[in-house]
């Protein structure tokens, strides 16, 4: 099994293990520390259950503290594990009168926990912790309304403090608890805690049936994901920037003060060792748009090398987040069939020939109208490519992931309603903007995860460039800008004279941009912007670049409803 | 249908206006006789603002996901006014001719045939418009001279209908499903819209009561907490809106009414209808933790 059907399997089960505690909570954003499962790996529906109504009752983070902090010992997993089953009781009595198959539930779940018939595996009864299993044992057996089966009188005297009464509140059990501790494992409650020896019990009595999960990464947001955190960021980005220009001379003639084109193009190379096109015809290109405001750059056109970092980073991320970026790609995916079938619809005009239209015939004989067929009309739109065009300078590095997951989600989409996509991204690194395709129009959308947010962004030219790459495709082409608006370059614009006065950034860069747009659509392209910032959103520059074709999104959710209207709306006139 | 109004509470001027209504328009044509339909939409709210639009004259919108009681409302509105209803359903292929009418031949002459909204308008009928956003704006574009003030139709060759007084416009509408698409601003802007809620625990509870009373307390309760969890985890993202079908869950307990188990009749009713094996165990879940299995 790949990585990805494995990663795809154990999730789906774990998400079906969140839904049973979700549904028992009552609450979505619930971040459980503990899921449980049978012996055979399917979620325990009725453990889970248990653990949901626990979590709603004594509060999920007062719960997940308490049993972390009693995790933290040597005795870490059976006293988790006894603490869980004495919730049990309480839970089961405070519920089963509320719901109407509680009570089978448990009695399926003791069943198949005293079940004899399964095999259990060696390393399952290496790993099982006898007292839990003695303990869980006892509780299954009087739930079947048999004898409890304990002899020894110290785990009699254990068993009777797992019987939690539903009336005590989560301190109560926990004071209740400490005595039990002390008084059967003499031990002072604190002298258990010994930091650093945190351990994962898998398959240890009741700890087969619990696991402990990762932290979801919405758990406690981190600075870089709240927006003055990306604010902090982006202003640290931009004084490394300063400080980087300040300390490199801004001369904009080549070999003064710089290293030469040939020696940083062995050192794009380095970074980019797929080349995607020839070096006569990377010449060429760049002989066409290395010229005014960027007469002293060069450029790079780079394919995708094997998996390195940043591709591991990036799956990793969307395998994390799978199940919330799948359902955009439904949602999306979706959207865009009502599209394009709406646009294709099977609307027919009368005709003197095509298909006999029963309705009309009397019109021939009676009016002599010939038009008695109807024909379906020849289809109203063109066939269309998308071009993804990712920002991939290091302004973006803090979403890299994220951005590499929606172009994914993106391309995937379009790929499941047959619209051919191409995804790229560019960056400018010394004198050097490199376009890198991530994904060719044939080929699959792995490559995405190749996105690696590095240098500057000298959009106007990466555009240029762009145009030269998609040649005849550019008339049938719908481009997709990924960008939070915000060119810059350390490389300023070459002005008359030696020294380079205008930096490449602010009003020139977007100036420089908006050239370069406007220069793709008298080319026939169509542009739209989905812009993502750090900083305050200006619609007027959104309109000024892209007009009314953009979208500004702020949050995962927009993203199928919004390429879907661009998408639309690029059908709409073209019909 | 007046009793039905004075127990959901609507306002007393509410009824008074209705009552007012009916007598100056009194329902006359015996071949389409008034029925009363086979379900009541259940919300004062909902009702005292579809009452106070279409008493005003307006024209509504009803915007809602599916099985919200959309189709519903519009027949019980229908109903309650005293006017015979006119469905009309459209699709994409939908065009001026199907709704308003076209030529046909007999008797030896050509002669309009008059289509459903044709008919609608001249008799002063409620015309209950189904997914109006299917439809071409291109088709939809013969409404407009009747749902706004002028309210007039011109046939070509055929002249002018003057609408009846009486004659109120229903258009339905989901959003965001598969064929569904924005419904332009021009015609949007001749309704008064109001956007149905999704069911919740009371609203349900009356419309199990009333259709199936024979429930017990407990199985009806496990019910309505299914489809409440059905809702919300639709809602938090966790499945979509296949299975979070409220015609799915009436059919599914007129099954069980003939003596299925309760577990098999929903699972034809909810979990079926959901094809991807991942979201229909998260539902089957939810099932056998809410009902149990037979």
């Amino acid at each position: 099994m790949s990585a990805e059907n494995m990663g795809t399997a154990r999730g789906s089960v774990e998400r079906r293990a969140l839904n049973m505690i979700w549904t028992a909570a009552g609450d979505y954003t619930l971040v459980p520390g503990f899921v449980a499962y049978l012996k055979d790996g399917s979620p325990d529906l009725y453990f889970n259950t248990i653990m949901g109504f626990a979590y709603g009752h004594y509060g999920a983070q007062e719960l997940d503290d308490y049993l972390m902090y009693l995790g933290h010992c040597w005795l870490g997993a059976v006293l988790v594990d006894m603490f869980w089953l004495g919730l049990e009781h309480a839970t089961y009595q405070r519920s089963y009168g509320n719901m109407l198959t509680l009570e089978n539930l448990r009695q399926a779940w003791a069943a198949d926990y005293l079940d004899d018939s399964h095999e259990d595996s060696m390393q399952y009864l290496m790993m099982r912790q006898e007292l839990s299993h003695s303990l869980k044992k006892a509780r299954c057996l009087e739930i079947q309304g048999k004898n409890n089966g304990l002899l020894n009188p110290w785990e009699k005297g254990l068993y009777k403090g797992l019987y939690f009464q539903q009336e005590q509140n989560l301190p109560e059990l926990k004071e209740n608890f400490q005595q039990m501790i002390k008084k059967y494992f003499l031990l002072k409650p604190q002298l258990l805690w010994q930091p650093g020896h945190w351990h994962l019990m898998l398959g240890a009595g009741l700890s087969q049936i619990l696991r402990r999960i990762m932290p979801m990464e919405h758990q406690g947001k981190g600075a870089s994901q709240t927006q003055a955190g990306r604010l902090r960021e982006k202003s640290a980005l931009m004084s490394q920037e300063e400080e980087r220009r300040k300390q490199e001379k801004n001369w904009y003639l080549p070999g003064i003060g710089s290293k030469s084109a040939a020696k940083e193009l062995a050192e794009i190379k380095a970074i980019y060792p797929v080349g995607a096109l020839g070096e006569s015809r990377r010449l060429e290109i760049e002989q066409q748009v290395c010229v005014g405001n960027h007469r002293y750059s060069h450029i790079y056109l780079a394919g995708t090398a094997t998996k390195g970092e940043a591709y591991r980073d990036n799956y990793g991320h969307f395998l994390q987040q799978g199940r919330k970026y799948r359902r955009i790609i439904e949602d999306l995916s979706h959207g865009l069939q009502n599209s394009l079938q709406l646009a294709k619809g099977s609307y027919s005009a009368r005709a003197g020939q095509g298909k006999l239209a029963a309705d009309l015939a009397w019109q021939g004989i009676i009016n002599g109208d010939e038009r008695i067929f109807r024909r379906p009309l020849p289809e109203q739109y063109q066939e269309f490519s998308v071009v993804l065009l990712l920002d991939g300078s290091y302004s973006r590095h803090s979403q890299q992931k994220q951005l590499s997951a929606q172009s994914y989600v993106i391309a995937e989409s379009m790929r499941r309603c047959g619209i051919p996509t191409t995804v790229l991204s560019y960056s400018t690194i010394g004198s050097y903007t490199v376009l890198q395709v991530l994904k060719a129009k044939e080929q699959d959308v792995s490559g995405i995860w190749n996105y690696e947010a590095r240098g500057w962004n000298r959009d106007g030219l990466a555009l240029n460039i762009l145009g030269q790459y998609l040649g005849n495709d550019l008339s049938n082409s719908l481009i997709f800008m990924l960008t939070d608006m915000m060119p810059s370059d350390e490389k300023g614009l070459p002005m008359a004279g030696v020294k380079s006065l205008k930096q490449y950034t602010e009003e020139a860069a977007i100036a420089d941009t908006e050239t370069s747009l406007q220069g793709l659509r008298k080319e026939g392209a169509r542009l739209a912007g989905i812009i993502q910032t750090v900083v305050p959103f200006q619609p007027a520059l959104a309109r000024r670049l892209f007009g009314h074709s953009y979208v500004h999104i702020q949050s995962l959710n927009q993203l199928s409803r919004a390429i879907v209207s661009l998408v639309d709306g690029y059908i709409q006139q073209q019909i | 249908m007046l009793t039905f109004l004075q127990e959901q509470g609507i306002a007393p001027c509410l009824i008074d206006s209705l009552e007012a209504y009916k007598a100056a328009y009194p329902w006359s044509n015996q071949d389409r006789p008034l029925l009363a339909p086979g379900f009541q939409y259940y919300g004062k709210e909902i009702w005292e603002q579809a009452l106070g639009a279409l008493l005003a004259g307006e024209n509504l919108l009803l915007v809602g996901a599916k099985a919200t009681g959309k189709n519903v409302l519009a027949e019980n509105l229908a109903y309650c006014f005293g006017r015979g209803d006119w469905n009309v359903s459209f699709h994409v292929n939908m065009d001026a001719a199907m709704m308003l009418g076209s030529d046909t031949f007999r008797d030896g002459q050509v002669q309009f045939r008059p289509g459903p909204v044709y008919e609608c308008a001249s008799q002063g009928g409620f015309c209950i418009l189904d997914e109006i956003n299917m439809a071409r704006n291109e088709a939809l574009a013969a409404l407009h001279s009747m749902l706004d003030f002028r309210r007039i139709l011109d046939i070509p060759g055929y002249g002018r209908l003057k609408m009846h007084s009486a004659t109120r416009f229903i258009a339905t509408m989901n959003y965001g499903y598969a064929g569904t698409r924005e419904l332009n601003e021009a015609l949007a802007s001749r309704f008064a819209v109001i956007a149905l809620p999704p069911a919740n625990e009371h609203m349900l509870a009356n419309l199990l009561e009333k259709q199936y009373g024979h429930l017990s307390d407990k199985i009806r309760s496990s019910v309505i907490a299914l489809f409440m969890d059905l809702q919300l985890k639709y809602q938090q993202g966790e499945i979509s809106s296949k299975s979070v079908d409220l015609r799915g869950l009436l059919g599914a307990l007129g099954i069980y009414q003939q003596g299925l188990g309760l577990c098999s009749a929903l699972q034809m009713g909810l979990v079926n209808k959901v094809f991807n094996e991942d979201e229909r165990q998260i539902i089957q879940d939810l099932l056998d933790l809410r009902i149990g299995k037979d």
